[in-house]
């Protein structure tokens, strides 16, 4: 008991150290780094500083568990002391005085050092589930139940946000994959959970003390729901007995009844109930309550009865005692107690008349009385008068229903008394209160055994000589005496044995084969099974129970004797019949099929690959059986297609991990063979939708634009311009039957290129530049997928790979000078593909780039936009002064308007800063000049803006080119390349002073009209 | 029409290889670069120029044009005014042509003015032989387009 103590003293204490510090190492006082130094100087240094009070009271606390374990338990809490007195704010030194006291004792000084170690940590789950157990221990008053209250709110709330916190943290290592730390995140996850239900418990004793009955019903619900069914029937039961303690019997009852799961607890909580129901029962009858006074005179004189019949020796002293008993039955005649011993004393005297009155008298006095009840049965039983033996030991049974030894005696007496079925159902009830280990087990399984073979035939039936030789063959069989059992079984003519008899006799002589088959008696053993299988036959299906037992057990003979295919043939005729019993036929089919080879000749994975079908429709049923069993027992039924399920778990178990087994075959065959097919669909399905078309990619990402032009324009007049009339030149010359060897082989170095000279065609010109465009969207981190959504490429992509795949055609045109047909049919496909709705779609895609209408209105924006910057919005700036010459705008500009914005804000608000550089006081003004410009040469149409201003400081355009990053302007002249548009800087006549100018050409909205 | 020659003005072999090829009518000449058509053209042996538009292939000390003047223009951007030149060297080539008589042969320019009436406004008024085909276009287009403008009909 005291190493017990010490161990547990030693856990609680380590997992303190733990909970608070990480490891056992601090043993259990929070260390401050400075407090570790101390002690390492401690040990290393003699001449040292001496340790800090903290280091003291750890080494002390050292001690104590030394001392403590060493079976000094006074010193141990000396030094606990000592230590708290030199460090009293130090966590674990508390916490190791308080786990103390929790085990030794007293519970008042544990109670109030949890409390103290409580209020240094109050988040500490170990301290706070002490101290709530202890102060549930014994009644608390009603302070404590607050404070109780007070503490599981607080911490449940607590732990419930450390598991928010926990989880969040989780999913965080699960995004980056650190896998070590979500393994540490999931135990402390399961531990959080863990405290979590050990508070909740806490807070249901709690609702106990309190009374709180609605917040009991409230909390277990919430443990239930959190899974652990299992976990709570000790709860349940618990909670039975409080208000079985505190007389709410419906309450206790109605807890008793979700004790589920546990055999134990299940038959502790069915015994309680019993008891219950009887007292209740017994109050009902009003045999409780009655006064039954016995004063101080009569009590001695009972006594002296007692004492004289106690020490009698002989007849004579009896007699003596009858006679002071007899004389004290006179003056107080209704004291039981007189009577009943006066019965005893009569019964040694052999006065049975006598006997039987004094005790009925007692028993009329005290009809509850256990003593005199039983007094009277046990009179009886030694008159052998059982019936009345049996109707007293049933009342005394009705006070006390679960002693088993009574229940015995009184099925004995029932037995005796001819009443077999209540002999056998009590023995039954006798077992129901048992645990399995109880040492009346084995007498009670006995008597259950011999009855149930006397009970039924005799019971009901007029014995005759068939009733006589079953009932003795039946004996024989059970007493494992198999030729016995034949032997009397023979003694009635088969003509006239009856269904129950050929049962017995083949039973008889299948357990004979197994005997003589263990004594490797095999000759014997064959006969023996063939006599059996002889008695089964005999059976008709006319009694469909024992037809059904004999087609199993000839099933079970055919197996036997490897012949499974008959075995499997036999249990589907009875498959058939509704008394038969579905589950264990079924799984008894399902278990023989599983061992029939079908196939010999073939290795057993193709076997189990072929029995695919099979094996998946049997797994399919078989656990269907199963989910529905489980449900059953969940919901407190154990029966499944009228038979007791939980007979059949374990095998239908067994069979489901056997059919798993095999099905895994086909699994991992079906998988090996489908995986790269279904790999290969999805891949597939993932190149033709994933990804963008230009269209949608130049939605988003306006700023591409200019980028995305300038490749489209390439592809227009690189891959395109020429090689459209060669395509259509070329397919009319094969259209009029013309001579085209060499035509052929231009036009196959110009489409696909030559190998041989390591000349480009246009087809590589064209994926070199589906590749940029594919890099510039890359860029911007989308996908492209010009080849399946972009109709523009899509073709043109399309056109060009069934050139490739002509290429071979090609040659036969160099060779032969005349096209095949192949070659004339995909000719005309791809140029339709590629001229046709390629070229179409291409225009229609450049068009769709000219993007932005520039009107005043826009440029006023962006100048508000500048002016009202945080760093300009203090500065005193005029509204933008704006002109328009030749009709400028509104203009349609090839730009994106984020890119637009951003060349036009540079220079404003560059212009503004040095303005008001220049002249700090005054007002800031700026203009925006907006003309056309026409090239003479090439008759291009440009848009300029000129962004104005007042400031003598000039930025040169080698400023401008030079990318510099501090103005801004760089970054500006950049983006204006990008469009293929210029910068620059002009001198302004007065008031301005000079301008910079950015030129943007200006494309024409018109549709191209051309197609080929 | 058969025996008028036609001087293909491009940077590459493209159009005189598909011209001669697939529009066989013609006879075909040709130059890579302005002042080489310039000799060409005085010689007097070409009917009709059949002109490209952008000429990158061509080295850069061959290209018609002021490059400092464009220099300018795009803010000192000397790589920019290439590139300008580059892309329309077909245009100053023809200015330059024009500027030394040759005003009489008929030019058509390989690009598409369809989208741009204002700019070919502007062109076909300063170079009133002018005509222009677009970049995709069928060998019998080009054919009739060529006879229509050798025969003077208007385009």
């Amino acid at each position: 008991m005291k190493s017990t103590a010490v161990v547990v003293f030693v856990l609680l204490w380590g997992a303190t150290a733990l909970a608070q510090d990480g490891g056992l190492l601090d043993l259990g006082v929070n260390v401050s780094p400075t407090t570790e130094l101390d002690a390492g100087a401690d040990l290393g240094a003699p001449d040292a500083a001496p340790p800090s009070p903290a280091a003291r009271a750890r080494s002390l606390c050292v001690d104590a568990v030394e001392n403590f374990e060493a079976g000094r338990p006074r010193t141990a809490l000396s030094k606990l002391k000592a230590a708290v007195r030199l460090s009293p704010n130090q966590f674990g030194v508390i916490v190791n005085l308080a786990d103390y006291y929790k085990l030794m004792g007293p519970r008042e000084s544990a109670i109030t050092y949890y409390r103290r170690a409580r209020d240094l940590n109050p988040r500490d789950l170990s301290v706070a589930g002490n101290l709530i157990d202890l102060l549930l221990t014994q009644n608390p008053p009603q302070s404590d139940l607050d404070t109780v209250q007070r503490i599981v709110k607080f911490t449940l709330i607590d732990i419930q946000n450390r598991i928010d916190e926990v989880k969040t943290e989780q999913q965080r290592l699960q995004r980056q994959r650190k896998t070590r730390k979500l393994l540490k995140a999931n135990n402390t996850l399961r531990e959080l959970n863990e405290h979590l239900r050990a508070f909740l418990r806490r807070e249901i004793r709690w609702a106990m003390r309190a009374r709180a009955h609605n917040e009991v019903g409230r909390i277990y619900e919430a443990l239930s729901r959190m899974g652990l069914i299992q976990d709570l029937d000790d709860l349940a039961l618990e909670l039975g007995n409080y208000y079985r303690q505190i007389h709410q019997e419906t309450n206790a009852v109605k807890w008793y009844r979700r004790v589920q799961r546990s055999t134990k607890l299940i038959r502790n909580a069915k015994k309680a109930i019993a008891e219950i129901e009887h007292q209740q029962s017994v109050r009902e009858m009003g045999l409780v309550g009655r006064p039954n006074r016995l004063n101080d005179a009569d009590a001695g004189r009972l006594s002296y009865g007692r004492e004289l019949l106690s020490r009698a020796q002989d007849q004579r002293s009896i007699r003596d005692a009858v006679t002071v008993l007899q004389e004290v039955a006179g003056k107080k005649p209704l004291l039981w107690q007189v009577h009943r011993l006066l019965g005893r004393a009569y019964t040694s005297l052999g006065e049975a008349a006598l006997a039987e009155q004094a005790l009925l008298t007692a028993v009329a006095l005290n009809p509850t009385g256990r003593d005199t009840l039983m007094s009277l049965a046990e009179f009886y039983e030694t008159k052998q008068r059982w019936k009345s033996a049996s109707t007293y030991f049933g009342r005394v049974l009705r006070l006390v229903p679960t002693d088993a030894k009574l229940q015995l005696r009184q099925s004995k007496v029932l037995e005796k008394a001819g009443w077999y079925s209540d002999a056998l159902l009590q023995v039954n009830r006798a077992l129901d209160v048992v645990p399995e280990d109880h040492p009346l087990e084995p007498s009670l399984q006995e008597q259950k055994l011999h009855l149930e073979g006397l009970a039924k035939p005799i019971a009901n039936k007029p014995e005759t000589t068939a009733d006589r030789v079953q009932a003795t063959a039946q004996a024989f069989f059970r007493a494992e005496q198999y030729g016995q059992a034949v032997k009397e079984a023979r003694k009635i003519a088969p003509e006239e044995r009856r269904p129950e008899l050929w049962l017995l006799l083949g039973r008889s002589e299948w357990r004979r084969a197994i005997k003589y088959e263990r004594r490797d008696q095999t000759k014997r053993a064959r006969f023996a099974i063939e006599r059996a299988n002889k008695a089964l036959e005999n059976i008709s299906s006319a009694n469909t129970e024992t037809y059904c037992e004999s087609r199993r057990l000839l099933a079970h003979l055919r197996e036997r004797q490897q012949r499974p295919n008959a075995a499997i043939d036999l249990l589907k005729l009875a498959q058939g019949l509704p008394a038969c019993g579905r589950l264990g036929l079924e799984l008894e089919l399902v278990r023989l099929e599983l061992l029939v080879q079908v196939r010999p000749e073939l290795p057993d994975w193709i076997s189990d690959l072929l029995d695919f079908p099979y094996l998946w429709a049997t797994y399919w049923r078989l656990s269907s059986m199963q989910t529905e069993g489980i449900e059953k027992q969940r919901q407190g039924l154990d029966e499944l297609a009228d038979e007791r399920f939980n007979e059949y778990a374990k095998p239908l178990s067994d069979l489901l991990i056997q059919v798993r087994k095999r099905l895994m075959t086909g699994y991992v065959i079906a998988g090996s063979m489908f995986g790269p097919l279904a790999f290969w669909f999805f891949s597939l399905l993932r190149r033709r939708f994933r990804g963008r078309t230009l269209v949608n990619f130049l939605e988003r990402v306006p700023s591409a634009q200019g980028d995305v032009h300038r490749i489209l324009s390439a592809v227009r007049h690189e891959v395109l311009k020429h090689n459209t009339t060669a395509l259509k030149g070329f397919l009319d010359g094969i259209e009029a039957g013309e001579e085209i060897a060499e035509r052929a082989e231009w036009c196959r170095k110009a489409l696909l290129g030559d190998l041989g000279r390591g000349v480009k065609g246009a087809k590589e010109r064209l994926d070199l530049y589906v590749r940029q465009l594919e890099y510039i969207a890359q860029s911007h981190r989308h996908r492209l997928n010009l080849r399946y959504r972009d109709n523009a490429f899509g073709a043109v992509l399309s056109g060009f790979d069934i050139l490739e795949s002509l290429e071979q055609e090609f040659y036969v045109a160099e060779t032969t000078g005349r096209a095949t047909r192949a070659l004339k049919r995909g000719m005309r496909r791809a140029t339709e593909r590629i001229n046709g709705e390629g070229y179409r779609e291409l225009i229609k895609l450049l068009q769709s780039l000219r993007g932005l209408t520039v009107t005043k209105e826009v440029c006023l924006k962006i100048f508000e936009g500048v002016r009202s910057e945080r760093s300009l919005v203090n500065l005193d700036i005029s509204e933008l002064r704006i002109s328009v010459t030749d009709d400028a705008i509104p203009v349609d500009l090839g730009v994106a308007r984020q890119d637009f914005e951003d060349m036009l804000r540079n220079p404003i608000r560059n212009a503004i800063q040095a303005s008001h550089k220049m002249d700090v006081h005054g007002e800031v003004v700026i203009g925006l000049s907006i003309g056309r410009m026409l090239d003479p040469i090439t008759g291009e149409s440009w848009t300029e803006f000129f962004i104005k201003d007042r400031c003598p400081t000039m930025i040169s355009e080698t400023l401008i080119h030079q990318r510099s990053i501090e103005s801004g302007l760089g970054l500006m002249a950049s983006l204006v390349s990008k469009y293929d548009g210029s910068v620059r800087v002009e001198a302004q006549p007065a008031p301005w002073t000079k301008a910079v100018v950015i030129s943007l050409p200006c494309p024409e909205n018109q549709q191209e009209t051309w197609s080929v | 029409m058969t025996g008028k020659t036609v001087l293909v003005i491009e940077d590459g072999n493209e159009y005189i290889d598909v011209l001669s090829r697939f529009v066989t009518e013609f006879n075909y000449e040709q130059a890579h670069d302005g002042h080489t058509a310039l000799q060409l053209l005085q010689q007097g042996t070409a009917d009709l120029i059949y002109l490209d538009m952008r000429f990158d292939r061509t080295p850069r000390d061959l290209l018609i044009g002021d490059h400092s003047q464009q220099t300018k223009r795009f803010g000192g951007d000397v790589e920019r005014a290439w590139q300008f030149l580059e892309k329309n060297q077909g245009l100053f080539i023809l200015n330059y042509l024009h500027q030394n008589g040759v005003t009489d042969t008929p030019v058509v320019v390989s690009h598409d003015f369809s989208n741009q009436p204002t700019r070919w406004a502007h062109l076909s008024k300063t170079y009133p032989n002018l005509s222009w085909l677009p970049d995709t276009i069928t060998p019998e287009n080009i054919s009739e387009h060529f006879k229509r403008v050798l025969s003077g009909k208007s385009i």
